[in-house]
């Protein structure tokens, strides 16, 4: 009861009648949630959790989450382009909302306190980066790597070890030539690294994931190939896998839970081009890839099953909803649902975009801890 | 609406069912219609409704009902085509404006058309008035919607806390 304030103006015979039918509409679990989902924005959402006790028992519930998530797919805010030489990722927003303006703002300005030096990013993941800042230690560059989340209000990057250089055993022969690549799974909590390395016929991959800001070894696996994979310029994993595309046009297949490594044939009458632009690879929910083939004018999607079999999709499913194309000097997105392109950014003559980052709007929603009592009426 | 009593629609006159509202008041309106209600489905394929028994509904008033059966009406063409998979555009489009019209309502009407919805189970109109609410509540923050749906004041403290968390989670709240 609350005695200091002056009371309220009596309210109307009707607004009683409209806080009654309110409140068993809103006060109905099922209601509530079937209003829940139709948020939209998972900032939205964040926003109604703190109504009141209830609505963000309801909001946080993971069950709940999942089947928002399901309705309302993670949205992309926009795109980081790295971009040769020196200098930091530039940031575009795509499809801007009002909503969003504040939020959209912030990837924006985030590398301005950095600028004058290098940085760039190595990948994104949901709502994060993974960067690599070059600074002029005295006569020599020094690196250092940071875990940065744009869309903070604090504008976080927290410094993270370097990624392992080396294999965790020392092999002979495995010499300079082994490779690491850094990525995310998609909710962007998740930071993995993975090492390869060849000798003779035998070709290595090691996991790493970043737990405690330490590069921990997660697993491996090794094969005999017929020929030394010699590139890998695709790569991602799904739970388990990393897939790679290497030389001679196959898909390197890594299973760690059984340390396998397997080559996958590529599509029927798809073909990497020499500089491995023309295919990209894509996770998929669930199990398996999209493999997204571009020749010429015509851009083909393609998913695979358990078994190694390629097809070809028309409706493209939740993860390969978007692609990023370098057409003819102008970077342009692709909505693969609505089929819809919009111009990002057209690549002046003296500038090169490397890699093409997209960052999303964070998901799962972080909820704040609420104190105990808060809002206990309703 | 005044169909003659003609059975079950042998003569090639659509099958008309009863309803009667809280208030007592009868609604003759095509089988078709009402069957967009997954409650009412069995009971008309049962045969319920025709000639002068009618199908009470207790917990719906007739205002809320006329509401009802005027969305029902509209929509009973698409649906008996199994969600109108070969509908035009044009089609689309127009029950797509009938159903953004439908919805510009007074909260009050809002909430009744809410509950009789999930107690008659029609599944569109359901998803159409959660949507609705949800589009009041979107990009508001949690003061906003409070004083949208009518909840009472928050205490001081309550307000507090809100605004601690809006200022801790502020990529949210702008």
């Amino acid at each position: 009861m609350e005695i200091a304030r002056p009371p309220p103006p009596p309210p109307t015979a009707a607004a009683v009648a409209v806080a009654a039918a309110m409140f068993s509409v809103l006060g109905n679990d099922d209601l509530l949630r079937e209003i829940l989902l139709r948020l939209g924005l998972p900032t939205s959402l964040l926003r109604a959790a703190l109504v009141c006790k209830r609505w963000y028992r309801h909001a946080s519930d993971p069950d709940f989450l999942r089947r928002f998530r399901d309705r309302n797919p993670p949205r992309i805010l926009g795109v980081y382009l790295n971009a040769l030489g020196g200098g930091c990722p530039r940031f575009f927003p795509i499809r801007p909302l009002p909503e969003l303006a504040a939020t959209a703002h912030r990837p924006g300005s985030f590398f301005d306190a950095v600028a004058g030096s290098t940085a760039f990013i190595v990948d994104s993941g949901g709502g994060r980066l993974l960067v690599t800042a070059i600074y002029d230690g005295h006569g020599y560059y020094e690196s250092s790597h940071l875990l940065c989340s744009p869309l903070s209000s604090a504008g976080n990057a927290v410094v993270v070890p370097p990624p392992p250089r080396r294999p965790p055993v020392e092999l002979p022969g495995i010499g300079p030539e082994h490779l690491t690549l850094c990525t995310s799974l998609p909710d962007g909590r998740s930071w993995l690294c993975v090492l390869m390395g060849f000798r003779d016929q035998q070709t290595t991959v090691w996991l790493y994931e970043l737990q405690e800001m330490c590069w921990v070894a997660r697993a491996s696996a090794a094969a005999q190939l017929p020929e030394s994979p010699t590139f890998c310029m695709a790569e991602l994993f799904d739970d388990s896998k990393f897939y790679s595309l290497i030389t001679g046009n196959k898909i390197l297949v890594c299973d760690f839970p059984s340390s396998t490594i397997s080559a996958m044939e590529l599509p029927n009458g798809v073909e990497s081009d020499d500089d491995y632009h023309s295919i990209m690879l894509s996770r998929r929910d669930g199990s398996g890839i999209y493999l997204i083939h571009v020749k010429e004018s015509l851009l083909r999607v393609f998913h695979n099953d358990d078994a190694g079999n390629w097809f070809l999709i028309r409706a493209v499913g939740d993860n390969a909803k978007f692609v990023f194309l370098d057409m003819f000097g102008t970077i342009v997105f692709l909505d693969a649902t609505s089929k819809q392109a919009e111009k990002v950014y057209e690549v002046a003559p003296d500038d090169v975009v490397t890699t093409v980052h997209p960052l999303m709007l964070i998901w799962p929603p972080v909820f704040p801890q609420l104190k105990e009592g808060y809002h206990q009426q309703d | 609406m005044a169909a003659p009593e003609s059975g079950d629609g042998n003569n090639g006159a659509a099958r008309m069912v009863t309803l009667i509202s809280s208030d007592n008041t009868r609604f003759e309106v095509e089988a078709a219609a009402a069957s967009l209600s997954q409650t009412l489905q069995l009971t008309i394929l049962d045969g319920g409704g025709g000639g002068g028994d009618g199908i009470p509904l207790p917990n719906v008033d007739s205002a809320t009902l006329s509401k009802v059966l005027e969305y029902c009406i509209k929509h009973a063409p698409a649906a008996a085509n199994g969600g109108a998979p070969n509908a035009t555009a044009v089609d689309r489009a127009e029950l797509e404006r009938f159903d953004n019209e439908f919805v510009n309502i007074d909260q009050s009407v809002l909430y009744s058309l809410i509950m009789a919805a999930h107690n008659l189970e029609i599944e569109g109109l359901q998803s159409l008035v959660a949507k609705k609410v949800a589009d009041m509540i979107k990009g508001k923050s949690p003061m906003e919607i409070r004083r949208t749906l009518g909840f009472p004041d928050p205490t001081p403290e309550e307000q507090a806390e809100m605004n601690a968390h809006m200022l801790e989670y502020g990529w949210a709240y702008e």
